[in-house]
């Protein structure tokens, strides 16, 4: 009893799934997976802060290594609930002691990540024991099914420290192969990062390798790659769009994600059907301990979110997003120009554990975006109104299962419905619309074997389908931006099936002892597409295309490693692009080599330096024909981008994380064999980020994000003549990309407040983008005759103030 | 061909340079192609008369050529045509304003796609030349393929509001702008205009595009208002919302100065007329 209170030390809970954080994945020089868990053996009862008494109950989430011996070696703070809680539960975790982990009959070190409660309760007698792992296993430290070891060298970019041989806790059961570049967000860091508003997927335009698209807007632009050329999955299954409104929010509310993985080239052989990178979202798995719950506001949305225990074996996690600028919005438009925007997206996940070896999860989630766009004006070519509609939803129903011997299987299946473009539009006489609906369904076997120490087999089998229609009356080029009635126009109805299967397989060589990591990998893309069923111009193509990848790794010290990798990665076209009409049924995948080398540097537990260099070779890209009577779309297209990267990033220590990181790179693209190389649209020769978070105390954080880019290509109007049936000046473009805006350079702040009362915290942030109001360029705009032009800037400052609570 | 055009992106940054809009007329301008008839069959002759202007009194040679080149889908004319850079590729049609031309032996196939309009063009480009100053225009003749004939849409009068301060209460344009007696207006007023044209000018047609169903729609006419000074409300009006008010408030001449004024009548389908008359500043 301290300070007339009795302190009860509720059983040091550790974070169910939902908080051990994913940081990072396996690794092909895995020597084994983790057989059973550290226990904790001796708890130290922390010295509770005199606040305690008015606050009741309190959390710190905690980062605990343990070495081989089960000794402490570090303790960091996850999730602070301030200064003096925070240094109270680090004095004493750092005097715990564990009966350490195990893998391949051996003792290895492993991280854990810990909750520390604070219970003030006036009744000492009350206070109970150290809380005893013994009983129960589950919530004190992860279970053996709930942990996996991570790559003993550290990571190119992780978050979370992962190297030195440690194990750490993971949310993901199953990954094939090593990376050679990864970088993986933890969600308590994505939620920090200025400029996001706590959006997940709009952190990755924080990172490494990723340009900056024209107008903020949601576009990946990955290592030189075109945004169509980046996947994105989410629980192992392809989602078809990624923001709200082209980057306003994610599609995924950042609530619901675990953990999100992103790849920008070099990748292994489980993943495939991209040129591009890869951006891996793992959803959350429920927390276990109690009922959560939270619910958001800001200018933008309001979200809803529980979770918690259905039963022993059943936990589930729920969350729901509306967005209400369609409400706000008219207030700032006329009866002239109307605009509204209205979207939402849901997500839900339940876990059930029938054995201790087995997980089964259900994940439903989905999207939906609406707008119209109405002008009424005095000019009948200004009076338009353009209706849009897109969505997405998914069903996805997974099992692992482990296997005594640490191997283990995975079974995915998904199935939805999408619309990922949809608009139509009426102006004056002129009408049209593209329509794009499909029915997706994939399914994905693997498999993790242990075969010794020093081999891993990985191996399964991919498999992704769609049954598209597509129903198209529109000018032929561009009809968002070319709908005046002054383009040739086509129509189109009809159905493809694009059927992909890729069986794969990994064996990951560690030799000497596990110094040195040979993982040659391979993949088999079989790709069908099947279009106008039943009708004359109905076509079916087969393409089968080996897909031989490699990693090298070698741990040059404990502190040191020397990676490279090399991989063949195939593209289907884009379904619309297999149009009779506005296409080419005879076009072909396009085609990648990445070539990748670097090197990774602990410089300290938490402190880490990356630097990449990389290389892609780029063929039989699908573009637009040459010719006036070639089909509209033709495989002539390659393209190179070559570059390099330094990312130095310091993980959560003592309430700070952040990085900084620099790429150099060119993304070039020829068009036509008899054409000259020009740069890639979103080419951008420097791309600086700088992110920082450090938490003040008392509940307060402060962070800023800085980014520098080049400035995009752009295209000259070379000359223009006046199109008398038109009533306008026509431009005619000079050479592709032959120009460039300048450079855009942005200073945003985020301040968080946190309020933390006895069953609940309420959280107040202020994110103020553009800080210093820069006027940063994002196009060119022309007058009437095009003799004239001037640069249209971007967003001046922004601030966007949001409160949350949360239970 | 690739084309600049105002897009929904550009509408995202919310903010645009301010240039002077294209109902100033400043200099040497081209502002209107009228064809009489405006569609032709092969063979068949129709006359092309230019609209254009040179506020310095410059004389205007102009010199026709038919694009040789098929456009590729997206764009009107094909660049090689209007940059110049195959010569080969433009075949001269004639000199000044008006030519009579004759539409080639032509079938839609030879043209390419059809417009939204389910129309196909023959494309002419034309080089407008004062000796200073020159610029390039095109015009494409609507080829007769079997159904109704599209006709011009004739602009019969453009009327006015008694000229006011700019802001004032704006009457209703009643009376004709005369174009042997020029309505006196003064710097800092305004006065609403309306064009008119002839009844039945919007003619209905078929939208024939393959792969769609056929439409039937009403032509929607509109008209193009330009000046030698101030500025206009509204630079295009329709017939469902016809005024636009010319505000003398910047680039006004000395009084007693002529403010030339045109108003360009056209449908969707190359049909096109225009009127010219004055103003004077007092």
């Amino acid at each position: 009893m301290r300070n007339g209170l009795a302190l009860r030390r509720l059983q040091s809970i550790a974070v169910a799934a939902a908080a051990l954080v994913a940081l990072g994945r396996g690794r092909a020089d895995e020597p084994a997976p983790l057989t059973k868990p550290p226990r904790l053996v001796r708890f130290i009862e922390a010295e509770a802060p005199p606040r305690l008494a008015e606050l009741g109950r309190v959390d710190v989430i905690l980062t605990i290594d343990i070495d081989a011996a089960g000794s402490v070696t570090a303790v960091a703070v996850a999730q602070s609930a301030g200064e003096d809680f925070d240094a109270a539960a680090v004095a004493a975790a750092r005097q715990f002691a564990f009966e350490p982990g195990e893998a391949g009959g051996r003792n290895v070190p492993v991280r854990i990540t810990y909750r520390y409660r604070f219970v003030a309760k006036p009744e000492p007698a009350d206070a109970g024991p150290p809380g005893a792992p013994a009983t129960e296993p589950a919530a004190d430290v992860p279970a053996a099914d709930q942990v996996e070891r991570s790559q003993p060298p550290a990571p190119a970019a992780g978050v979370g420290p992962r190297g030195d041989g440690r194990y750490t806790s993971t949310v993901r059961g199953e990954h094939v192969a090593s990376e050679t570049v990864e970088h993986t967000l933890q969600v308590e860091e994505i939620q920090r990062i200025p400029g996001t508003q706590g959006d997940t997927l709009k952190a990755i335009q924080s990172l490494p390798g990723v340009a900056r698209a024209p107008y903020g807007l949601g576009l990946l632009v990955v290592w030189g790659s075109a945004p169509v050329d980046t996947r994105t999955y989410v629980d192992g299954v392809y989602i078809p769009t990624l923001y709200h409104f082209g980057g306003l929010r994610s599609t995924v509310n950042s609530e619901m994600i675990q953990s999100l993985d992103f790849l920008p080239g070099g990748y292994s052989v489980d993943h495939g059907l991209g040129l591009g990178g890869v951006v891996d979202v793992a959803t959350r798995v429920p927390r276990r301990d109690a009922l959560h719950g939270y619910a958001q506001i800001d200018v933008l949305d309001g979200s809803v979110g529980l979770e918690g225990p259905l039963g022993r074996d059943v936990d589930f996690a729920v969350s729901a997003r509306r967005s209400w600028i369609d409400a706000f919005l008219p207030l700032f438009t006329s009866a002239d120009f109307q605009l509204s925007p209205a979207y939402y997206d849901y997500q839900a996940r339940l876990v059930y554990r029938p054995t201790p070896r087995d997980d089964l999860s259900f994940v439903v989630l989905g999207s939906d975006d609406n707008v119209t766009l109405l002008t009424t004006q005095p000019d009948p070519n200004l009076s338009a109104q353009y209706d849009s509609h897109t969505y997405y939803h998914r069903g996805i129903v997974s099992w692992l299962h482990r296997f005594a011997g640490g191997a283990t299987l995975s079974l995915t299946t998904s199935a939805g419905y999408d619309v990922p473009f949809q608009v139509s539009y009426a102006r004056a006489n002129s009408t049209g619309h593209v329509d794009a609906q499909t029915l997706a369904y994939g399914a994905r076997l693997a498999a993790r074997v242990p075969l010794e120490s020093w081999l891993r087999l990985d191996a399964g089998v991919d498999f992704e389908g769609n049954r598209w229609t597509i129903d198209r009356e529109a000018p032929l080029v561009d009809p968002m931006m070319h709908a005046n009635g002054d383009s040739a126009v086509a129509a189109d109805d009809f159905t493809v099936y694009t059927n992909h299967a890729a069986p794969f397989a990994s064996l990951a060589f560690s030799l000497f002892d596990h110094k040195l990591t040979i993982d040659p990998q391979f993949r088999l893309a079989l790709m069908t597409f099947s279009g106008y069923p039943g009708e004359p111009q109905s076509f079916s193509s087969t393409f089968a295309r080996p897909e031989p990848r490699l990693s090298l790794r070698y741990q040059l010290t404990p502190e040191v490693a020397l990676k490279a990798s090399f991989g063949l990665y195939d593209q289907p076209p884009q379904p619309q692009d297999l149009s009779a009409v506005f296409g080419n049924p005879k076009l072909s995948p396009e085609l990648a080599y990445h070539y990748v080398a670097g090197v990774d540097v602990r410089v300290t537990p938490s402190l880490t330096l990356s630097l990449e260099g990389f290389y892609k070779d780029l063929r039989n890209l699908v573009v637009a024909g040459e010719h006036a009577g070639d089909p509209l779309r033709v495989n002539d297209g390659i393209g190179r981008v070559y570059g390099g990267e330094i990312l130095v990033r310091q993980e959560l220590w003592k309430g700070f994380f952040g990085w900084i990181s620099y790429t150099l790179s060119r993304s070039e693209r020829r068009d036509h064999p008899d054409e000259d190389w020009h740069v890639f649209q979103y080419d951008q020769t420097h791309i600086l980020n700088l992110m920082a978070s450090y938490q003040l105390g008392g509940g307060y954080q402060l962070g800023l994000r800085y980014r520098y880019v080049t400035g995009n290509p752009t295209t000259p109007v070379a000359a223009s003549y006046f199109d008398s049936n038109l009533n306008q000046y026509v431009g005619v473009m000079g050479p592709a990309y032959s120009t460039r805006l300048g450079p855009f350079s942005q200073l945003d702040l985020r301040f968080d407040k946190t309020w933390t009362f006895d069953q609940w915290r309420l959280s107040l942030y202020l994110d103020v983008q553009n800080v210093t109001n820069s006027a940063n360029p994002e196009g060119v705009t022309y007058n009437f005759d095009y003799s004239r032009n001037a640069t249209v800037n971007g967003l001046p400052i922004l601030p966007v103030l949001g409160v949350r609570g949360e239970f | 061909m690739r084309r600049a055009r105002l897009s929904l992106l550009g509408l995202l940054a919310g903010c645009t340079a301010s240039f002077d809009p294209p109902s100033f007329v400043a200099g040497l301008r081209v502002l209107a192609v009228k064809a009489e008839p405006p569609e032709v069959a092969p063979g068949e002759t129709t006359t092309l008369t230019v609209l254009d202007v040179d506020t310095d009194g410059r004389a205007i040679a102009i010199s026709w050529f038919r694009c040789l080149v098929r456009p590729l889908p997206g764009s009107p004319v094909a660049d090689d045509c209007v940059t110049g850079a195959q010569p080969d590729d433009l075949m001269s049609v004639g000199a000044g304003t008006p030519l009579a031309f004759t539409m080639p032996a032509a079938t839609p196939g030879d043209l390419g796609l059809p417009d939204s309009t389910g129309g196909y063009f023959v494309p002419l480009l034309a080089h407008a030349d004062t000796g200073a100053d020159a610029l390039t225009f095109g015009y494409r003749v609507r080829l007769a393929t079997g159904g109704p004939r599209n006709h011009n849409p004739p602009l019969v009068s453009v009327a006015h509001d008694a000229p006011h301060p700019v802001g004032a209460a704006a009457g209703t344009p009643g009376e004709p702008l005369d174009e042997s007696a020029p309505l006196a207006i003064a710097a800092g007023q305004e006065v609403t205009l309306r064009a008119a044209f002839a009844d039945d000018s919007a003619e209905t047609y078929d939208v024939v595009i393959a792969g769609a169903p056929t439409r039937t729609v009403t032509e929607v006419l509109s008209f193009a208002w330009f000046a030698t000074a101030g500025s206009f409300s509204e630079d295009v009006t329709s017939p469902d919302r016809p005024d636009t008010k010319l505000k003398l408030d910047k680039r006004v001449p000395p009084s007693g100065t002529t403010v030339d004024l045109w108003v360009v009548g056209r449908d969707e389908r190359g049909g096109t007329d225009f009127l010219h008359r004055t103003l004077v500043v007092q």
